[in-house]
């Protein structure tokens, strides 16, 4: 596997953890918020796909989900559904900034659209959960 | 003869251009010393500046939104002192602070214009940032993505 190869498998688990952690904290949310993570799911196998499928094209076989993920913290109610959520999209964004110096000019585009839409992501669950500030200065990076 | 001949011009002249080439580079190296092409640090942490001072503009006509607009300005605070950091002491100027040199555009009187205007500019700076990000050498990618990303959830933090 080349370095760019590495890294996309990298963000590909990070995609898959995602799915499973919106799995898990989606029905302890309500309403809008529901609405919301069920739609951040979707974006995150969006991607998820669409790494499988630009792995298999170059003949390496993608990394599948684990049958479970460790989480930060228990998700037990909404307040600590809402700070999976955050933290969902923070280490998703880390997965893929991690990747950016390895890929090509192509993957790159792929990479800063995932980057900013967990950037995005993250902010409305900090506004949503009354964290502040709602932005970090860095997102994608450790 | 004559093929002898045509390769002896041939070297005399390639011989000429080479000390041109030579005596040019030289004058080059002596004239400006700063040759190489600029840091592509420079057009993001230009960017950055410039949101900096609109940021200060803003909260200048409108102290009322200093609760929202604080963070956000710490945040190009914070892209400028580490593009600084980047660019080592070398720079044309590393203080970190605001230079007074970006052009403000007038502060809207309506705090929704102003933060309409702001959101223009962030975007605006958004884009420039993931165009410098692909065209990044790998050591700065990771850098212009991140900033990239934050002036995106900008746009989402002052809706």
């Amino acid at each position: 596997m080349t370095p760019a190869q590495q890294r996309l498998q990298q963000a590909l688990a990070a995609e898959h953890a995602a799915v499973y952690g919106y799995d898990v904290l989606g029905p302890r949310l309500a309403g809008a918020e529901q609405t919301a993570a069920r739609n951040a799911e979707q974006a995150h196998r969006d991607r998820r796909d669409a790494l499988t499928l630009a792995l298999s094209k170059q003949q390496v076989t993608p990394v599948a989900a684990a049958p479970g993920y460790k989480l930060p913290h228990p998700v037990t109610d909404r307040a600590s559904a809402l700070r999976l959520a955050v933290s969902l999209e923070e280490r998703t964004a880390q997965a893929w900034g991690a990747g950016l110096p390895a890929l090509s000019t192509a993957q790159r585009t792929q990479a800063v659209e995932a980057i900013s839409d967990c950037a995005v992501r993250a902010t409305r669950w900090r506004r949503s959960a009354g964290i502040t500030p709602t932005t970090v200065p860095f997102p994608g990076r450790p | 003869m004559v093929s002898s001949n045509v390769p002896r011009r041939g070297v005399l002249a390639g011989g000429v251009a080479a000390a041109v080439a030579l005596t040019a580079g030289l004058a080059g190296c002596r004239d400006t010393p700063k040759a190489q092409p600029p840091s592509p640090i420079l057009p993001v942490r230009e960017d950055s500046l410039a949101l900096l001072a609109a940021y200060d503009a803003t909260l200048r006509r409108h102290p009322d939104l200093a609760d929202r607009l604080k963070p956000l300005r710490e945040d190009h605070h914070r892209h400028v002192r580490e593009l600084d950091r980047e660019l080592g002491s070398a720079t044309p100027s590393a203080s970190g602070s605001a230079d007074p040199s970006p052009s403000v555009t007038p502060v809207p009187a309506g705090a929704d214009a102003a933060l309409g205007a702001l959101t223009g500019q962030e975007k605006q700076a958004e884009q420039h940032a993931r165009r410098s990000c692909l065209a990044a050498p790998d050591r700065y990618a990771t850098l212009f993505g991140s900033i990239a990303a934050c002036r995106a959830s900008h746009v989402e933090a002052l809706r």
